[in-house]
């Protein structure tokens, strides 16, 4: 392996390190952030090698060995923090949810002075039948939305980070454009394609005017779910292309000059070896996309309020939560644990089958 | 890096296609992501009764609708707000995922990829706003900076610990042992060699998963 490292240490004893991170196969996801500081210096004119994307060092390295603390002093700091960090995810993140699995059981109102009464399953298994509406279509919805969007998210992003990869202002500045959404926050993306839908005189209205078209966008059950695909697949894409970059360029540059020796076409390059050596990317970026795809709720809750056929499980618990008068937290409890689950069945699972696939094709 | 990795014999034959798909995304680029943000500040500086008339050209430049936004939505809390709860919240939470995540990378625990999983389910907890409110109250952390800063602390923690994973995974582990030989303390190790390695990432990751990917209950209405 390429070690592009230089640690030095100062008179006083400092420990300096200064060093061009070699891309490998860990170091994808994180190298795609990297990438994005790396485009906004390159933009400003002040790219320096040291920020640099990453060197391109072998596409496979074996796993660092354990290190070991050689001091008792620095076991003991490495405890306490781990500790007051886990501290923190199982208090306000861990904790929570075990009280929501609870309330999941009761038929809880908000309500006060309202009793609270142990229900049993029967929020569970109210799921599907007439006592509560929408949750068959949500589960359809939630199953749509998540292919759709991992699926479109992740070929935009493939295609955006095949262009994008270059050196130059041109896409340096591409890459700093497909990021925007990130920064701007699902409130402003949610806002910002509202008004370009607005289905009085707004842009995309005066478009389809020009076919003699008319739709309500946002407010039309055919249109509604494929627009807020769109918008989730639109605000995440930078993310996706940002992850790909970085596994493109890890990629050994060597490999395709040999194959282009051996006179191989563009197309089998992409599909032989562009392809399977993006592996890690891919498991990251696919990754990502289901997860963030299942728990999105509230883009949908600014763009459509889960109405037109945008309710997804996500947006039904919050709904059945807190959307109408006779709200009931146990039942949107329920479905929020409800889709945990179904999330965990999926993302698990494809973890193991995308990480195996990775050490098939990579070794 | 160059993306031109072919031999003389082909490039001929490349450089018309290659052309021609980087003006693709030129004008894909423009039309998906300049277009609609231009379209938005060209609203943001218009009055709304011209937005109204005619909303898809641009009316003369004014600046009221800011100073209108400062003054009547008390823009100036929220932005205060927006900076302190993103910026410290983001700085906590990364500085808590790189406590997770380097015993993690460095393999130091013995369940280290169970602990990897369990951050990793951290990503799409059900959202649990009634019970995070209540524990917020019960712990004194209601209604006051000080609290929705720590319970924005968490939401950020597993995106944090997972890119930080990978990204320590990647410096050479013989740079620790140099520097424990040295005698070098865990804190100041991760703080001097590791934090500047890994740099982009205090205030990247966990920023953009802040605005980004933040759960519901990273966002419980009524506070300050």
């Amino acid at each position: 392996m390429e070690i592009l490292l230089d640690v030095t240490q100062s008179p006083d004893g400092r420990l300096t390190g200064t060093a061009r991170l070699p891309a490998s196969r860990h170091a994808l996801v994180f190298s795609g952030v990297m990438e994005l500081v790396a485009s906004v210096e390159e933009l400003c004119g002040s790219s320096s090698p040291a920020a640099g994307p990453g060197g391109r060092a072998a596409p496979a390295r074996a796993r660092p060995r354990p290190a070991r603390l050689l001091s008792q002093g620095s076991r003991l700091t490495m405890w306490a923090g781990l500790l007051v960090a886990l501290a923190v995810y199982l208090l306000f993140g861990i904790v929570p949810m075990l009280g929501n699995v609870v309330m999941s059981f009761t038929d809880y109102t908000e309500l006060p002075g309202a009793p609270v009464h142990n229900v049993g399953f029967s929020n569970y298994t109210a799921m599907g039948t007439s006592n509560a509406p929408g949750f068959t279509q949500a589960v359809v919805a939630t199953l749509v939305f998540v292919v759709a969007v991992t699926v479109g998210q992740n070929v935009l992003a493939l295609l955006f980070a095949h262009r994008l990869q270059a050196t130059g202002r041109f896409a340096a500045l591409g890459r700093v454009l497909v990021f925007l959404p990130i920064a701007l926050g699902v409130t402003i993306v949610g806002l910002l394609w509202i008004l370009i839908f607005n289905p009085q005189e707004g842009p995309a209205a005066s478009f389809l005017h020009l076919f003699g078209l008319h739709s309500a966008f946002f407010g039309s059950s055919g249109w509604a779910l494929p627009l807020v695909i769109f918008v989730q697949i639109w605000q995440n894409a930078g993310f996706s292309t940002l992850v790909f970059i970085g596994g493109l360029r890890a990629i050994d540059p060597q490999i395709y000059e040999a194959a282009g020796i051996d006179g191989i076409g563009a197309w089998r390059r992409l599909r032989r070896i562009t392809f399977p050596l993006l592996a890690p990317s891919i498991t990251a970026n696919v990754l990502l996309a289901v997860v963030g795809a299942f728990t999105t709720y509230n883009l949908i809750y600014v763009l459509t309020q889960g109405q037109y056929g945008t309710q997804t499980l996500g947006m039904l618990a919050f709904n059945a939560a807190f959307g109408t008068a006779e709200a009931n937290l146990g039942y949107g409890a329920a479905v929020s644990v409800a889709l945990f689950l179904m999330t965990l069945i999926v993302a698990l699972p494809l973890m193991g089958l995308l990480r195996l696939r990775e050490r098939r094709l990579l070794g | 890096m160059t993306t031109v990795r072919t031999t003389p014999a082909t490039r001929g034959s490349l450089r018309h296609p290659q052309l021609v798909s980087r003006i693709c995304i030129g004008v894909l680029v423009t039309i998906l992501f300049v277009l609609p943000i231009l379209y938005v500040l060209m609203i943001a500086f218009e009055s709304p009764k011209h937005f109204l008339n005619s909303p898809l050209t641009p009316g003369s430049v004014i600046a009221s609708n800011f100073s209108q936004a400062w003054s009547q939505a008390d823009l100036g809390v929220q932005l205060l707000n927006t900076v302190l709860y993103s910026v410290v919240a983001s700085a906590l939470s990364t500085f808590g995922g790189l406590l997770i995540a380097f015993p993690i990378a460095r393999r130091l625990l013995r369940g280290h990829s169970l602990l990897y999983t369990f951050m990793f389910v951290g990503l799409f907890l059900p959202f649990s706003v009634i019970p995070l409110f209540a524990e917020a109250r019960m712990l004194s952390l209601y209604n006051n900076r000080p609290g929705y800063i720590l319970l924005h602390v968490e939401p950020g923690l597993p995106l944090a610990v997972v890119l930080l994973t990978a990204s320590i995974m990647s410096v050479p582990g013989e740079l620790d042992e140099a520097a424990w030989m040295e005698g070098a303390g865990y804190l100041s190790y991760l703080f001097r060699v590791i934090v500047p390695l890994v740099r982009p990432a205090p205030g990247g990751p966990p920023g953009s998963a802040g605005s980004g990917r933040a759960r519901w209950s990273a966002t419980p209405s009524g506070c300050p």
